[in-house]
């Protein structure tokens, strides 16, 4: 089985390294970026399982990072990092099409599970969108 | 005055501070979080190890001694936090004290210094030749450089500094702001509060264009230290 790929983006340069390590003691292989500018060129270049981004960051802010990520790819499943006080703005991260949040600071157990979950969901709406084209492809032949 | 004005006044400069404390406080927490969100993930990175050596792997003395020092630097940067935290609540114990100018305003450059940072900026502050000590309100001197750091905020320019630098000049002493702005459409709007807290300082503002800098000057009458 292909290794689990994320994306950390938080500008808390030593919380983000520190959470790489960890996770790359867990086999799976991490990406880390401090700002929404480098996230979204990351996002481009590599298919990540999940996005892991801090709702708040200097210069493009996690909501915009999440929107231009979306739009780079739509199936890519961003679990948020919030601060206390940012309820409103986590509502709308999830209208826009977050998978997640979590509130700072997190529980290790708690964000290995809903990667997990986000690279499961991120599988599902894969094979669909596979479905999709496969049904598309035989209905404009006529088979 | 009509006595009902006054009270409504007193409300809303009660209101103001309550406002700006809060807007430290907030920001201050924020970073606090953040310090202790690294520290719990440091410490079960220490975990991860003492898990891998349970199991028979090695774990090399450098390790060990990284991750005490990596510990360490985030408990530093928490009690120093704290510590201006700190001070900053103490500058309302009194309303005038005798203050040294250059600490007040750094201790506010550095609890402020998050908000300029998500604009892709950094306040900077420049230390006077001389020690400036006077007699004067440190709450009220934060707080108006705080409403004139926030007013400058939305157009300053991207990754360049927000300068204060404090000078003595003919018997006043001098805070004076200044950036470098994103364009000649933006025009330095300065809060109507600003003016306000200014005069109960007492305080002059003076606010100029040079070429692509706005420059702020607050200029405090020299009071000598009470004893």
């Amino acid at each position: 089985m292909a290794a689990i790929q994320v994306l950390i983006v938080d500008d808390e340069e030593e919380f983000a390294n520190t959470l790489a390590e960890r996770m790359r003691n867990r086999d799976i292989v991490v990406n880390v970026v401090g700002n929404g500018e480098d996230a979204i060129a990351s996002v481009s270049k590599t298919a990540y399982d999940a996005i892991i981004l801090d709702l708040i960051m200097p210069g493009l802010d996690g909501i915009e990072t999440l929107k231009q990520i979306l739009s780079i790819n739509p199936d890519l499943q961003v679990i948020l990092l919030t601060g206390r006080g940012t309820v409103s703005k986590s509502v709308e991260a999830l209208k826009i099409g977050a998978f997640e949040f979590l509130e700072k600071p997190i529980k290790f157990d708690d964000l290995l599970g809903k990667i997990d979950n986000a690279k499961s969901l991120k599988t599902t709406l894969s094979e669909k969108r596979t479905q999709e084209m496969i049904d598309k492809i035989i209905g404009r032949k006529g088979w | 005055m009509n006595p009902d004005n006054n009270i409504k006044l007193k409300e809303q400069f009660l209101y103001h501070r309550l406002g700006f404390s809060g807007a430290i406080t907030a920001s201050v927490t924020h970073e606090l979080n953040n310090v202790l969100g690294t520290i719990e993930q440091l410490s079960g990175l220490l975990e991860d190890l003492a898990y891998s050596i349970s199991t028979g792997k090695s774990a090399s003395e450098d390790q060990m001694n990284s991750l005490a020092e990596r510990i360490a630097r985030q408990t530093k940067r928490g009690t120093v936090i704290i510590k201006r935290l700190n001070s900053f609540a103490h500058s309302s114990d009194a309303e005038y004290l005798n203050c040294n100018l250059f600490e007040i305003v750094e201790n506010l450059s550095a609890l402020a210094n998050r908000l300029a940072r998500a604009k892709r900026s950094e306040i900077v502050t420049v230390a006077p030749d001389k020690e400036i000590i006077l007699w004067t309100s440190p709450f009220l001197v934060m707080h108006i450089v705080f409403l004139i750091i926030k007013s400058v905020l939305p157009i300053v320019k991207r990754d360049t500094n927000i300068q204060i630098a404090l000078t003595g000049k003919n018997g006043d002493s001098v805070v004076s702001i200044s950036c470098e702005h994103t364009g000649t459409e933006n025009n330095l709007a300065l809060d109507k509060e600003i003016i306000s807290l200014a005069s109960m300082l007492p305080a002059s503002i003076d606010c100029q264009e040079v070429d692509d800098r706005f420059l702020v000057d607050i200029k405090i009458p020299f009071l000598a230290p009470q004893t």
